[in-house]
């Protein structure tokens, strides 16, 4: 087999792994949105709400939010 | 070759079958826990929430009075979708629920779902945030008092609309607030984003007609400026999905991409692979790394015409893997492998950074490495060039010097049992450098009349 050959084989077959690679990640990102999830430091807002003075009023859907 | 009509038969049978697939299957329930903990997420301090009615639809949320022992209403929460559903993001709906006071202030936004890039979306929660505080006195102009996701601005615009028009609506009909604003606003179409386009493909087809390399050039260096940097919109395999789910964005909000759908299937129904050839904005960047780096190779990197033809299979079957998960899924996100997403959109992944460079890379050794090898489009448009009008043909000068053979950057022309070329259409990008090159001027555009070719 021709050098040239050999090159092009190492950079197609490269390609294709990372095709497959990108494929499997964007699936993964599609079935499991990260977008979609909120980050809220409850604790963080509480000592917030602490430090103004003030009493944090325990809301029935921060276990929920927290999640 | 009888291998591109099977080709072509197993494309028809996908698409097709993706297509009615996701047209027939039962739409999906409506996901009431979503909603619910969605109604909570824009209402925190909400303790009970009525069931969704009223006209618009909407949920009522109340809080308990200690001192009046009673519950008292303290907000609203709508969904976008069930207010406003003909406005929808760049591939489909977006599910948003608002959360208001009784004032007529928003209090949250929160996306339920969406079809939107992924890649895009990672600043959403920055997007949403901005939506805090909005009363009906307030702007909703994106640009304006509204910061775009970056790169993603038909999303940014719809989620906006989308937001104001359901907002108002309930503000008005079901809190009884004065609205001086109209609700409904339209999109204004920019003449241009019809006319550039079809300005490029009459250039790049005259181009080709006309055996003119300059011409060539020309339309390859606008379609980099124009759909590459300034639109970052080229036909992609994202958008066939899209189109086999039914998820196409409204004229308005992409006129462009539909002009450069349609005049593709056009100019290669007439001519062969014109888009490819003289307007893809990453295969001429592609061209232009290979001719640079070979100024300073000595010899050209030549393939054994077996692994050549071989190879160029590959692309068909990334074509019909990107479409058969894309139909699975009722999603077009798993379709975004192109490294152009990467090149000119910039927003992504090291993995898809690393794809990148290795075809641009790959594209210095071997010309245009991406487009012959492992393109979609490519594929599609070859398939599509198969019957078209006009081919590149061959009359009786010809002396078999096979100069043209040599002379193809994509290895389209083979040689029959009489050593005369025949041109593969479906690899050919309408470079013209055979016509050019032929001392007999044994090649010429002509008219195809269901010949023998290939």
């Amino acid at each position: 087999m021709k050098k040239q050959d050999k090159i092009f084989i190492l950079f197609l077959s490269l390609s294709f792994i990372l095709i497959s690679v990108i494929l499997i990640e964007n699936v993964y990102i599609t079935l499991n949105p990260k977008t979609i999830t909120l980050n809220i430091d409850v604790n963080k807002i509480k000592n917030d709400i602490k430090d103004a003075g003030l009493i944090p009023y325990d809301a029935k859907y921060w276990d929920i939010i927290k999640k | 070759m009888k291998k591109y009509k099977t080709l072509s038969i197993i494309f028809i049978i996908i698409f097709l079958s993706g297509f009615f697939w996701n047209l027939l299957k039962p739409c999906e329930s409506l996901d009431l826990k979503k909603e619910i903990e969605a109604c909570k997420i824009v209402l925190p301090e909400a303790e009970n929430f009525s069931k969704k009615t009223g006209n618009p639809l909407h949920y009522k949320a109340f809080k308990f009075n200690n001192k009046t022992q009673k519950e008292d209403l303290i907000g609203l929460a709508f969904l976008t979708t069930d207010i406003s559903p003909e406005i929808s993001g760049y591939a489909g709906p977006i599910k948003v629920m608002v959360g208001i006071d009784i004032k007529g202030t928003i209090n949250k936004i929160h996306i339920i779902s969406h079809t939107e890039t992924p890649s895009y979306m990672t600043t959403l929660n920055k997007f949403t945030a901005q939506f805090k505080s909005l009363d009906i006195k307030s702007k909703f102009k994106v640009g304006k008092n509204i910061d775009a996701i970056s790169r993603a601005t038909i999303t940014s615009e719809a989620i906006t609309r989308a937001v104001e028009k359901s907002f108002k609506s309930i503000s008005k009909n079901i809190l009884h607030l004065k609205i001086t604003d109209t609700l409904d606003q339209k999109t204004s179409l920019d003449p241009n984003q019809i006319s550039l386009p079809i300005i490029l493909f009459i250039i790049a087809s005259l181009a080709a007609i006309l055996v003119n390399r300059g011409l060539r050039w020309i339309a390859l260096a606008a379609g980099f400026i124009y759909f590459g940097l300034v639109k970052n919109t080229m036909l992609s395999i994202i958008h066939i999905a899209n189109i086999g789910l039914l998820k196409i964005p409204k004229f308005n909000n992409a006129p462009i991409l539909y002009i450069l759908l349609i005049l593709t299937g056009i100019t290669c129904l007439l001519f062969g692979r014109i888009y490819c050839g003289n307007i893809c904005p990453f295969g001429g960047l592609q061209e232009i790394i290979y001719k640079i780096f070979n100024i300073f190779r000595s010899k050209k990197f030549i393939l054994t015409k077996k692994i050549d033809q071989h190879s160029k299979y590959l692309k068909y079957i990334i074509v019909f893997l990107t479409l058969i998960v894309s139909f699975i899924l009722g999603n077009s996100n798993p379709a975004a492998i192109e490294p152009f997403l990467t090149f000119f959109k910039t927003n992504t992944s090291k993995l898809g950074f690393t794809f990148l460079t290795v075809v641009l890379i790959a594209s210095s050794f071997y010309f245009r490495f991406w487009c012959v090898y492992l393109c979609p489009i490519g594929a599609l448009t070859g398939l599509l060039s198969k019957i078209s009008l006009f081919k590149i043909k061959l009359n009786d000068k010809c002396k078999g010097c096979k100069t043209c053979k040599e002379i193809c950057p994509t290895n389209a022309i083979h040689l029959d049992k009489n050593q005369r070329p025949i041109i593969e259409s479906s690899e050919c990008i309408i470079c013209n450098k055979c016509i050019k090159k032929c001392s007999e001027k044994a090649l010429y555009w002509g008219k195809n009349k269901n010949e023998k070719t290939r």
